[in-house]
């Protein structure tokens, strides 16, 4: 049980500076844990889940440049609001009290976060609204369409996983951060159509736009980062661009397909899609499965290819961060609970269960357009007054009935749960979460899944984010050889010298050995494959064997087998480990594992990566 | 032979003894200088040699985990030859505990107690004893000794050898078991089976010399000494000598802490009894019994299988006796998912070695020397297993036992590959739904169960090196000084 933190005596205490207070606030609000316990004795205290603080950042919203005066000092009052009741009327923003000012200072005017519908009597509200409104048209329509095949946001979600795991658990110790990340994207790319070839882009921009959005949300009141805002615009700017871009490409296809040339009539299909994006039906999408880009090509409507391209952005920019977010607070959460999540009926409950608790996106940040009184608190706010809504401690204050079929509480997602609805509630929810349960699912159920434990002090290592937001890292393992029990083996040992006369006695010996390496490998049952080669001009003696199983007991059998064949060729190359082998095994397999040169990225395939040697019709020692 | 003085070795290692009543201390040093007050105090009350102890007397084990060794201050040079010696104890029990002995879900290192953080426990002091009296006073003088060098302990386990269930305990834990009076030397476990009955006899040492059954060499028990496949890891090649002298005749002991849920064991165990029944009728108890029986590879009585016979226990044979699964190559009598098989394969020897190099390296029997008790009495909610084992190799021995034998159907072994052991895995929902086969005579397919729970959850689990007379002398004489090796960066 950590220390009660004396919230009061922070709070109270007329002489302790204001920056220290800022600072003590910014230490509780990032930590998931304190956050939780600060929460809780804000919603009992007298102000009612409200409290002003005073914050590090500047008057003005955008920092570079700045079109206001530059002034001395000059850093706003912040109020954190947290009561379920104020922060679903603030959502809700039924009279226009409300503006989603800050979020302009990420991207163009058209960046629709940054829109405010709800204020037409405001300079420039109705063109704001009229925007706001023909973007959320836009996004809705065509998530629809996908969705109104029931099982598609499914199958996207499964290749989406199926895609990041290929490449992602390669290695029996893994970052979730990072894993998880690499869902979002790919998840992305498919749902909006995207090339391979802009992978790297996305994950680039999405990096630098998420750590924007968090800056923006909290950071920018506790931390000074001039450059992440101007890096956000300018990563949000380069996707917007390639989003155009694309769209170009869908629209000119769609006009006149690409002819196919006369030597490439294998892949027609092909030709109808930009470079480097696989047609849908190659992954089970169905012919008619038409991504967002596509769909806005094909019918622009009133928005112009550059606000259609900031649309693209801003709405990645959510995805995939709080994909991220998500899945890795919902893996942290159920990770020792397996029985509460491993059934797919209960998956839901348990994600739903988990965010409520740590929302994603912990924080919204609002200003207050026009005088207005919070109902919940009873709190006056002033026009101008900047707001962070803290969505922890509103769906801690009232638990809500999670509506079929996300089984989870509304806020979450920046949605309310009753009366009017949110101006500005997540626009992919409903797309998003069956990639939210299946990610959850399918890493909770890896095989022998824990945390990785801290090398220095042994303690198991849990998830860190940045500012309470963006998942930074959560370092797990799991058992590799369970997932694919076939293991490459590749040693390459340096001939000593001279090496074309040692080369040709190792190539007599390993003819000559032959046969009882085969006995050895009949009798071990579980290798699959093994050969030896020179490499690198004939200067390294190479051995490579695909395996099954534990390293140690492999190598060791060989070690106890054979250990006179391997005294004899370590013989003639270097750094050879003490001999006779036979009574130095732990120095041999150490020698093999120290000249074991892995797969690049840890990538091997298999066509049957469950199946051991030995269970392989027809393999030596088969039933 | 040997190379090793055995009267050097912890007793422990070389005997069972007569242990009845055991305590674990585990303890936390507050700095070198204390640390070493404390071991020169303990020292020379640590039992050593292969000398039964005498009756009325508490044996004390020391061990040292690699955060003692580091807390003493030794020198770089000893910790560096301890890595090169056993990745796995310098790493530590929480490190490894997932990857390579399983311990996930309700058993990861998050949930373990305090006392077993890695950088909390620095000392396993042990004692035993055959009457409750001399364990409890050997205990408290030993607690005032700690406390008398300012140690802290940390965590205290205490267990004692159970007889036979008693009438209260549930139905399945009940099955299988005889009527009347344990017998003295009885040692019972929760579950409701007979226990401490498999003996690895080991060459030179007290209870192997004599044994009629096939020897482990000593090198699989203590460093330095030559072991089953004719190496020396001990030797440490290239070392000082006084490195080879700290390790030589030194072992590798884990103290594991397993909850036994038996509430669960119970309720499934009744499931798979009632289907039984109405599959092939007879009585409820007797379906619980022999279910027991397959799910252990012997009757909880601890009688094996007639060769080769379905469900009739070998009435011949004392259950200590020692065989091999030879004459049930189908699995008819012993499944090939029970317990017992894959702890111990009792492979017939080949050529008339139990050990030669005609056996693969996976499937080569690996010894423990187990010297655990239970803790808990019987109907307690807290209960459970003390295991406490011996070997010269943890990588090659304990882990190798739960973590490719025990977590997973063994390679080249028949049957679901998923398929944990059925008493000690750690049956958690993302491993599937795995089927544990019970082969069946002429021809009949096998009988499988599934549904497997969580029966045992690991409530922690420490390394830690127990060294010999002469090496814990030359930690307590402080003779590190003229080395000439600077302290090398742990890899």
């Amino acid at each position: 049980m950590a220390e009660p933190l004396d919230f009061d005596a922070v709070f109270r205490r007329e002489s302790m500076p204001a920056h220290e207070r800022t600072q003590r606030l910014f230490d509780w609000l990032k930590d998931d844990e304190e956050r939780s316990r600060f929460y809780a004795w804000l919603l009992q205290s007298p102000r009612r889940g409200t409290l002003a603080f005073d914050s590090r950042s500047a008057l003005e919203l955008d920092p570079a440049p700045s079109q206001d005066p530059p002034q001395l000092g000059g850093a706003v009052t912040v109020t954190l609001v947290g009561a379920r009741d104020d922060v679903e009327q603030v959502l809700a923003d039924a009279d226009g009290s409300f503006s989603n000012a800050a979020y302009r200072t990420l991207g163009s005017g058209s960046f629709m976060l940054g829109l405010d519908p709800s204020a037409p009597a405001a300079q420039d509200g109705a063109a704001q609204a009229a925007l706001h409104a023909e973007q959320q048209r836009r996004a809705d329509d065509a998530l629809a369409a996908i969705g109104a095949d029931g099982l598609r946001f499914d199958r996207l979600a499964q290749l989406a996983v199926a895609d990041a795991f290929t490449a992602g658990l390669a290695r029996p110790s893994f970052d979730l951060a990072m894993l998880a990340e690499e869902i979002g994207l790919r998840y992305g790319a498919l749902l909006f159509g995207f090339g391979a070839q802009d992978h790297a882009l996305l994950r680039q921009t999405m990096a630098a736009a998420y750590r924007g959005l968090n800056h923006l949300m909290l950071g920018r009141h506790f931390v000074g980062e001039p450059g992440t805002l101007p890096a956000a615009r300018l990563a949000l700017g380069a996707l917007a661009t390639r989003a155009d871009a694309l769209m170009a490409e869908y629209a000119r296809l769609a006009r006149r397909p690409e002819p196919p040339p006369a030597d490439y009539l294998p892949h027609p299909e092909r030709r109808r899609w930009p470079e480097g994006v696989e047609p849908p039906s190659a992954r089970g999408l169905g012919d008619d499965f038409v991504p967002l880009l596509k769909a806005w090509a094909l019918a622009p409507g009133r928005l112009a290819g550059g606000q259609l391209g900031s649309l693209a952005a801003g709405m990645l920019a959510g995805i995939v961060g709080n994909v991220q977010a998500s899945v890795c607070t919902a893996v942290d959460a159920l990770i020792d609970q397996p029985e509460t999540c491993c059934a797919p009926d209960r998956i839901g409950a348990a994600v739903g269960a988990a965010l409520a608790a740590r929302p994603p996106a912990p924080f919204l940040p609002r200003v207050v357009a026009k005088d207005v009184t919070l109902r919940g608190s009873g709190l006056r706010l002033a026009a101008g007054q900047q707001l962070i809504l803290c969505l922890g401690a509103a769906t801690a204050d009232r638990a809500s009935c999670p509506p079929a079929p996300m089984a989870v509480d509304p806020l979450v997602f920046g949605m309310t749960a009753r009366g009017p609805a949110a101006r500005h509630g997540c626009l992919g929810a409903r797309a998003i979460w069956p990639l939210l349960c299946h990610a959850t699912q399918q890493v909770l159920a890896l095989p022998g899944l824990a945390r990785r434990i801290d090398a220095v002090d042994g303690t198991p290592l849990k998830l860190e984010k940045r500012w309470g937001f963006g998942a930074e890292s959560l370092p797990l393992q799991y058992r590799r050889e369970r997932r694919l029990v076939q293991q490459p083996l590749q040693v390459i040992m340096r001939i000593r010298t001279p090496v074309a006369t040692n080369a040709a006695i190792l190539r007599r010996l390993v003819a000559d050995a032959a046969p009882r390496v085969q006995r050895a490998l009949d009798d071990a049952r579980h290798v699959h494959f093994a050969w030896f080669q020179f490499v690198d001009g004939d200067t390294a003696l190479a051995l490579q064997t695909v395996y099954d199983g534990d390293f140690d007991a492999y190598v060791q059998h060989f070690a106890l087998k054979v250990d006179d064949i391997f005294d004899q060729l370590f013989e003639y190359l270097e750094d050879a480990p003490p001999r006779p082998v036979g009574e130095h095994v732990e120095a041999f397999v150490e020698t093999i594992r120290r000249f074991h040169r892995p797969p690049l990225g840890g990538y091997f395939y298999s066509a049957y990566p469950r199946t051991e040697t030995w269970r392989v019709p027809g393999a030596q020692g088969a039933p | 032979m040997t190379g090793v003085d055995l009267e050097d070795v912890q007793r422990v290692v070389l005997r069972a003894g007569r242990a009845r009543h055991v305590a674990h201390r585990l303890v936390r040093l507050p700095d070198a200088a204390a640390g070493l007050s404390l071991l020169r105090a303990l020292a020379p009350r640590v039992a050593f040699g292969p000398a039964l102890t005498p009756e009325g007397e508490a044996r004390l084990s020391l061990g040292l985990t690699i955060a003692g060794l580091r807390a003493l201050r030794l020198p770089g040079a000893l910790l560096t030859a301890m890595a090169r010696l056993s990745p796995a104890f310098v790493e530590g029990a929480p490190a490894r505990a997932a990857a390579r002995c399983g311990d996930t879900g309700p058993s990861a290192v998050a949930h373990w107690d305090p006392a077993f953080g890695f950088t909390r426990c620095h000392l396993v002091l042990s004692l035993d004893a055959a009457d409750a009296a001399a364990l409890r006073d050997a205990c408290g003088a030993l607690v005032r000794t700690i406390a008398g060098h300012r140690g802290e302990v940390v965590g205290v386990y205490e267990g004692r050898a159970l007889g036979r269930p008693p009438a209260s305990a549930g139905a399945g834990v009940r099955a299988g078991v005889p009527d009347g009076p344990a017998g003295d030397d009885e040692v019972w476990v929760h579950f409701g089976y007979r226990d401490g009955l498999s003996r690895r006899p080991v060459r030179g040492f007290p209870a192997g010399s004599s044994s009629p059954l096939r020897q482990h060499e000593p090198g699989e028990a203590v460093l330095g000494a030559r072991n089953d496949v004719e190496a020396n890891p001990g030797l440490l090649p290239g070392a000082v000598d006084a490195l080879r002298e700290f390790v030589l005749g030194g072992s590798f002991g884990t103290l594991r802490i397993v909850e036994q849920q038996v509430g669960r064991f119970e309720a499934t165990l009744g499931r798979w009894a009632a289907d039984w029944v109405r599959a092939h009728g007879g009585a409820i108890d007797d379906a619980r019994a022999l279910l027991k029986a397959k799910l252990c590879g012997r009757w909880p009585d601890g009688r094996h299988f007639a060769p080769g016979r379905f469900d009739r226990p070998d009435d011949a044979r004392d259950p200590r006796a020692d065989f091999d699964h030879g004459a049930d190559p189908d699995g008819i009598g012993c499944p090939f998912g029970a317990h017992v098989r894959r702890m111990n394969p009792r492979l017939p020897a080949a050529g008339g070695d139990a050990f030669d190099a005609d056996r693969p390296a996976h499937v080569r029997p690996r010894l423990l020397l187990r010297r655990g008790l239970p803790y808990g009495d019987w109907g307690d909610t807290d209960r459970g297993l003390l295991g406490w084992f011996f070997g010269a190799r943890l990588e090659d021995g304990l882990e190798h036992l739960l973590g490719a034998w025990g977590d997973r159907m063994p390679l080249g072994v028949a049957g679901d590959a998923d398929m944990k052991d059925p008493l000690i895995g750690q049956h958690e929902p993302r491993s599937g739904d795995p089927v544990f086969e019970i082969p069946r005579p002429d021809g009949a397919p096998p009988w499988t169960l599934r549904g497997f729970a969580p029966w045992c959850r690991t409530r922690g689990m420490a390394y830690a090196f127990h060294p010999s007379r002469r090496a814990l002398q030359r930690i307590v004489d402080v003779r590190w000084e003229p080395w000439p090796e600077p302290a090398v960066p742990l890899p």
